[in-house]
């Protein structure tokens, strides 16, 4: 089973914040990790989290800074700031309200 | 870092944002397109086909683009006006007619001081302003014609700025030409 790309891209910025509250990640390695840890089942287009990680960074909730490779094209590295760990829990939440509800009617339906 | 310009190309092609956008979004893809090719050679794929791999899983380019634009759709609404041929024209038309009327300007202003220009004060009346102005951009204003008919090179944001400046400054100073 793969998850579908519609349903990801809307949750994609809740995955992507997600991961950078533990640490500064670069674009690759979001993507690496999103995999990894959905077992493959998200396989997202690569490309559609470049515009994501942007967007976040235009609203205020991801801070995006450059670190140089040797012999390699310098990554540019994002950071989480205080409003976004604040959005984060808020998303969370909603989250959680979400797959509560759902789930609530997904059993009356079984 | 020629390995990926021709994949880069085509990846940017439908990103209409400024320049400095461009190559900041065209930065952190090569960046990416290097980790996951090297990646993909470690777990034993072999140089070319990581590399077909790597590009193919960015996803179209068109929707690529797409979705850059939306974000920052303010440059993108910018770009779009102008690139816009009919704004590009018109900035040049009126930007050259005024550069040759503060030409000719600067002419008949100089040639109505009966011994010529003597002293500093003549050279700096708005005759001299109108030439020092004039010339210059006479010469920036061949130049992005040249390089947009010759070689395809639309107006930069910065000649275009430049022209809608010297436009305000001669409407601006021709309310004090006697």
């Amino acid at each position: 089973m793969r998850i579908k790309t519609e349903l990801m891209k809307g949750n994609l910025p809740l995955l992507v914040l997600s991961l950078l509250s533990k640490g500064d990640l670069y674009g690759y390695e979001i993507a690496k990790r999103i995999a990894e840890r959905s077992n493959d089942l998200i396989n997202l287009k690569e490309g559609s989290l470049y515009p994501a990680l942007h967007l976040l960074e235009k609203h205020g909730l991801v801070t995006g800074y450059w670190v140089p490779q040797e012999g390699k094209p310098p990554r540019r590295y994002y950071n989480i700031t205080l409003r976004g760990q604040e959005e984060l829990a808020e998303e969370k939440k909603n989250w959680q309200e979400f797959t509560s509800v759902v789930g609530q009617i997904l059993e009356i339906q079984v | 870092m020629k390995e990926f310009d021709q994949a880069l190309k085509i990846i940017m092609s439908g990103v209409k944002l400024p320049d400095y956008r461009r190559r900041e979004i065209q930065r952190e893809i090569e960046s990416h397109l290097y980790e996951k090719m090297d990646d993909l050679i470690q777990s034993g794929y072999d140089p070319q086909e990581a590399k077909r791999i790597a590009v193919e899983s960015l996803g179209d380019a068109e929707s690529f683009g797409d979705e850059f634009n939306r974000v920052y759709k303010e440059e993108f609404m910018m770009v779009a006006v102008i690139q816009n041929r009919v704004v590009i024209i018109s900035s040049l038309v009126i930007g050259i007619f005024f550069t040759v009327f503060a030409i000719v300007n600067a002419i008949i202003g100089l040639a109505s001081i009966p011994s010529g220009p003597t002293t500093w004060h003549d050279y700096n009346g708005p005759a001299f302003g109108y030439l020092m102005a004039g010339i210059p951009m006479m010469v920036i204003f061949i130049g992005t014609i040249y390089k947009w008919i010759s070689k395809k090179e639309k107006p930069s944001l910065l000649i275009m700025f430049t022209i809608l400046a010297y436009l305000l400054a001669i409407l601006f100073n021709l309310g004090s030409t006697k």
